[in-house]
């Protein structure tokens, strides 16, 4: 809750302060989607608090808090909401409630309709405060009408809160969804700092390389609108390009081992995976989750042959039991008649046939 | 490799196999044969037992008008006019039925065609006999034998009757498949015998009556006595295996034959060496030929 606060009146402050593209006639606010997420994720308490008092030490921190208000009305009341703009705390706030109270009921965001139901609240959550607080203008301030309220203060700006809403929320709650935070160690993620390294780099790029191209126009400003163009466009390319070979890289250094991996447990399960790939993929050392999963299962497909090999050396011993005295009964019973003693009398002779053809007469 | 000529001149080889199994021993043998005779040998092979299929059916032969023409030209010399069987052997085309041509005859005097059923099989040829011969010549018949191992003849029906036949057969090994049990027929073709091939299955019946025929090989002064492990099921070790064998009945195991569905979907009626003499059981099988020849 606290982390929501603070988060939304850190970004709000900064938007106010540093306003990003100013008079494209929608405002990049992005703080907007920090309680209507906080709402979708940890409820209707925790959307309100971070609405409420986010938007109010963001207020703070820009200097839009003014008390006494100008102008004043004489009565206390009046001139404390308006001066603190209680009424649009209250509607910030009722941004984070409104997604926290459809979260009590809901509260998965994997499937496209998930993500639709919660656009659809998030629509309604930020109408519905910034309605409230655009009304309550005409009970506080003696200068608003209906018609300005609606038209200077309510559709501007839920048009805003929509446009980044609509933008951020969705892609916060599918990231969301996909994530395991109660485990302890993804902040200690080798992965996990891999990619923003690599996601900054991209970012960081094209941001530097436009930022230099920028400084130069206004520098040299005596360029020709061709030129400009193809400036430009090479500029596009070599950040696209950079881009993109980043993003083989990065994607090729999480693949590979993934990929080195299936297939051992393919092998595994076919049974043809020998004991020195197990202890190769025992060895593999690259830091990170991918890394730490190879060595796990080389450890453990090693321990599965060793086993394996145990077990079949104790079942493929033949269990041969010969009973000697019923043998030395069947012998005796074979070998006791005259016929097998004179047989074996004449044994060698029959198998002396080394001068066979001398002797046999055709 | 000497040339099947040469050792032609040298001592034939008599091998019993000697199985409980019926069926697999007579596929077993008619394996080692073909795996015998590709090395260029000439190599007889007679089917002792009562089961289906005999030998004949192996080779895709008649096996009863086969053997009246064997026993005939064996036991009561009637042969055509050159006496020696090699000079007018007729050739099987081996294993295939439809070209089943008799390419010679042997002329009875009586006038009646002959058939020799001689497989030609790479280098070597087989000669396939069946029930009808014996290994006991037609002039002594069974119950005779008992006689005249008593008497002690001073000419040895006995020794000249297989004298006789593998002087007429010209083979350079003889290989005898006996069916189970142990009559005197058996125990007469132990005696016969420079080697005796037990083949044994995994299974408490079988090392009982192993025992048994080796002690019978032993006391008959058997020169040469090899195990086979037929129908090995997967998961054995066949090191293990092999050396456990030979240290329980005290003899050489000259192979190990691992069960598979292939071999034995495969040898219904046919050699499976031939069709796939690369396949690792056809080497085994042809390892054990080797250790019998050795």
């Amino acid at each position: 809750m606290v982390v929501g606060v603070i988060l939304y009146a850190g970004l709000s402050w900064l938007t106010n302060i540093f306003p990003l593209a100013t008079g494209v006639g929608v405002d990049i606010r992005p703080g907007v989607a920090v309680p209507i997420f906080f709402g979708f994720a940890f409820g209707p308490i925790a959307g309100f608090v971070s609405g409420m008092f986010g938007n109010f030490l963001g207020d703070v921190a820009s200097g839009y808090i003014a008390y006494p208000p100008d102008p004043t009305t004489g009565k206390l009341l009046t001139d404390v909401l308006r001066g603190f703009q209680v009424n649009w705390e209250l509607g910030n706030g009722l941004i984070g409630l409104i997604p926290g109270l459809a979260a009590l009921a809901y509260r998965r965001y994997f499937s496209v309709r998930d993500q639709l139901r919660a656009l659809l609240f998030t629509v309604v959550g930020i109408a519905v405060g910034i309605g409230f607080a655009a009304l309550t203008d005409i009970l506080i301030d003696p200068g608003m009408t209906l018609q300005k309220t609606i038209t200077e203060s309510f559709v501007p700006a839920t048009g805003v809160d929509v446009a980044n809403a609509v933008i951020l929320v969705p892609i916060l709650l599918f990231n969301y969804a996909r994530l395991d935070l109660r485990s302890g160690n993804w902040l200690r993620s080798g992965l996990m700092r891999r990619l923003c390294v690599a996601i900054l780099i991209s970012a960081a790029l094209p941001v530097a390389l436009l930022g230099l191209f920028l400084t130069q126009q206004e520098t040299g400003s005596h360029i020709g609108a061709v030129d400009l163009t193809v400036r430009l466009g090479l500029t596009i390319l070599a950040t696209l390009m950079l881009a993109v070979a980043n993003a083989a890289l990065v994607g090729a250094s999480i693949s590979r081992p993934l990929l080195r991996l299936t297939r051992a447990a393919q092998l595994m399960e076919a049974g043809q995976y020998s004991r020195t790939q197990a202890s190769e993929l025992k060895a593999v050392d690259t830091g990170d989750e991918i890394g730490r999963l190879s060595r796990l299962f080389g450890r453990m497909a090693e321990e599965v042959i060793q086993r394996e090999e145990s077990l079949r050396r104790q079942v493929q011993e033949l269990r041969i039991e010969i009973d000697h005295s019923k043998k030395a009964r069947e012998v005796a019973e074979i070998t006791g008649t005259e016929y097998f003693e004179n047989l074996q009398r004449k044994a060698r002779e029959l198998r002396t046939r080394s001068n066979l053809a001398s002797e046999t007469p055709v | 490799m000497e040339s099947a000529g040469e050792m032609r001149q040298m001592m034939p080889r008599i091998a019993s196999v000697h199985s409980f199994g019926g069926a697999t021993g007579t596929s077993f043998t008619a394996n080692l044969v073909v795996s015998i005779a590709r090395l260029g040998y000439r190599v007889g092979v007679i089917d002792t037992g009562e089961q289906s299929p005999s030998i004949h059916n192996y080779f895709a032969l008649d096996g009863e008008a086969t053997d009246l023409v064997w026993n005939d030209y064996v036991w009561n010399g009637y042969s055509c006019n050159d006496d020696r069987l090699s000079g007018h052997s007729g050739t099987y085309q081996s294993g295939d039925r439809s070209d089943r041509s008799v390419v010679s005859h042997a002329q009875r005097s009586t006038g009646v065609s002959l058939a020799l059923p001689i497989v030609r099989e790479g280098a070597g040829e087989v000669v396939v006999m069946g029930r009808g011969i014996y290994l006991i010549p037609f002039a002594v018949r069974a119950g005779d034998v008992s006689r005249v191992l008593r008497e002690g003849h001073e000419v040895d029906p006995l020794k000249d009757g297989i004298h006789t036949l593998i002087e007429r057969l010209q083979v350079d090994y003889l290989l005898i498949d006996t069916h189970p049990g142990t009559t005197e027929e058996i125990v007469f073709s132990i005696a016969l015998s420079d080697t005796l091939v037990v083949m044994l299955r995994p299974d408490q019946i079988e090392y009982q009556a192993t025992a048994v025929t080796v002690e019978i090989g032993r006391r008959l002064h058997v020169p040469k006595i090899l195990l086979v492990v037929d129908n090995l099921p997967t998961g054995f070790d066949s090191r293990n295996v092999h050396e456990q064998v030979e240290h329980t009945f005290n003899t050489v195991v000259a192979g190990i034959l691992p069960y598979s569905g292939t071999i034995t979907t495969a040898t219904g009626k046919s050699i499976f060496c031939r069709q796939r003499p690369d396949h690792p059981w056809s080497r085994e099988v042809a390892s054990i030929a080797r250790q019998i020849m050795a």
